[in-house]
């Protein structure tokens, strides 16, 4: 092996120089520049990747930091309160429908219920065995979403916090706000659960999901303001033709 | 090209947003990026630099700093992955197939001569890294990636002095190890047998033998 004894100055000399960059004369030369060569197509075939990416971390409101154990928790705690919510809504939408069928309350759900042909059936499907058949009938609907169904999904979208919203749009769940809204989108679903009229009975507990203003913090979000920047501009063919001043010199 | 002194613009303008700004510092920075990783994982090394890239991506706002600084980032995160990879491998890649890599284009030409002429990037990298991993860093994040000694010394947990010494002696290394070549002009022949006489004649004995 070499000792440093054989490391003349001159060597030191012309390392310096190779590792600068410089043309030495050396045979090094050639092989330091064919490994500084500017870029071949094959080398930056993953581009359209690594810019998709960059879009859609652009378009996330905050800079996630690293898996932060906090973070982690706050989300479980929220996932919790929100199924705790449903349990609570559903729990309440099935009163509700008992209510309407005896009669107790006169609303919008009475219409659901196909007119009585038989006044004299009322009391009969008011008796507590009769539930059952009675409770079957939101089945169907909560399937093909109604807006019950939508409204119950806009709550549990609004209890997560903007920055887990992104990321809770791709969870199945969501799976039917994402297709209402119309794209996996957390600023198209906001918009769509705001902008909805608040008529379905389990809209009482709408107040978390109102309009924008309710969670439209838009000055904790690093999001560019330019628009300019921003505005669809026509892309630059990919030319693959970096030159060799690539190679940084100092 | 954009120069340097420009790119310190684009890196922030990129940090704000701008897909053009962020598009031209990863051509600029990926290929240098693509062949530090092909020395320190080989042909994983696509895969590698494209995971490095998301995280770029995604943690490009909170990365603060110039264009100088953003090499010596984006160098440590590729690295970080790159490192990960190898730690599941539980080994170092094997320098063999690189030395075969080389000797196999010596001998498909008549002539060392003509070896040389034709060094490729391809060649050249499978060239540095038959060198020791420590000295093979230093070489390809100071030649290629283009950082000092002190920024390499960071990314690599070492000091300044002692990355210095570890380019020093790759470069060494990479000069015994090039095939006996005749340079393309007679002056540089002379120069360089000089040089590298210490050790050349191991090396030729050595890629003879692997003839």
């Amino acid at each position: 092996m070499t000792s440093p004894e054989e490391w003349s100055e001159m060597d030191r000399r012309t390392a310096d120089r190779l590792l600068r960059g410089d043309r030495t004369g050396h045979p090094l030369d050639q092989v330091l520049a064919a490994a500084t060569a500017p870029a071949t197509a094959r080398e930056l075939a993953g581009e359209a990747d690594v810019m998709a990416a960059f879009r859609a971390a652009a378009h996330s409101p905050v800079p996630r930091r690293r898996s932060s154990p906090l973070r982690a928790a706050v989300a479980r705690l929220l996932t919790l309160k929100v199924a705790v919510v449903a349990l609570g809504t559903s729990a309440t939408i099935g009163g509700v429908a008992l209510a309407a069928n005896t009669g107790a309350l006169p609303g919008p759900l009475i219409d659901h219920t196909p007119p009585a042909s038989t006044p004299s059936s009322e009391p009969a499907r008011a008796t507590p065995r009769q539930v059952p058949t009675t409770l079957p009938q939101p089945a169907p609907t909560t399937t093909t979403a109604t807006p019950d169904r939508v409204a119950q999904l806009c709550q549990e979208f609004s209890l997560h916090d903007r920055d887990t919203r992104t990321r809770a749009l791709n969870d199945g769940r969501f799976g039917e706000l994402v297709r209402r809204a119309g794209e996996r989108d957390r600023e198209r679903v906001e918009q769509f659960c705001g902008n909805r009229p608040r008529n379905s009975p389990s809209s009482g507990f709408g107040g978390t999901f109102g309009p924008r203003p309710a969670y439209s913090g838009d000055h904790d979000e690093p999001r560019p303001d330019d628009g300019g920047q921003w505005s669809p501009k026509p892309r630059p063919s990919v030319s693959v033709s970096p030159s060799g001043s690539r190679r940084p010199r100092r | 090209m954009v120069a340097p002194e420009g790119l310190d613009d684009v890196v922030q303008a990129a940090q704000q947003g701008d897909e053009e700004a962020f598009r031209l510092l990863y051509r600029t920075q990926q290929p240098a990026l693509l062949r530090y990783l092909r020395v320190l994982v080989a042909e994983d090394a696509e895969d590698v630099a494209s995971e490095a890239w998301l995280q770029i991506a995604r943690d490009l706002r909170t990365f603060s700093g110039d264009w100088d600084g953003f090499r010596g980032w984006t160098a440590t995160i590729a690295r970080h992955r790159a490192m990960d990879l190898l730690r599941a491998r539980r080994r170092r890649p094997q320098v063999s197939a690189p030395v075969e890599y080389l000797t196999e284009l010596s001998a498909g030409d008549d002539t060392a001569d003509r070896a040389m002429e034709l060094v490729t990037t391809d060649a050249a990298l499978a060239l540095i890294a038959t060198l020791p991993p420590e000295q093979a860093e230093a070489v390809m994040l100071r030649v290629v990636v283009g950082l000092d000694a002190t920024t390499t010394g960071r990314i690599l947990g070492r000091r300044a002095g002692a990355v210095r010494t570890a380019a020093y002696r790759g470069l060494r290394q990479l000069a015994a190890r090039l095939p006996p070549a005749a340079p393309p002009r007679p002056p540089e022949q002379r120069r360089s047998s000089a040089w590298t006489d210490p050790v050349t004649t191991s090396a030729a004995a050595a890629l003879k033998e692997m003839r």
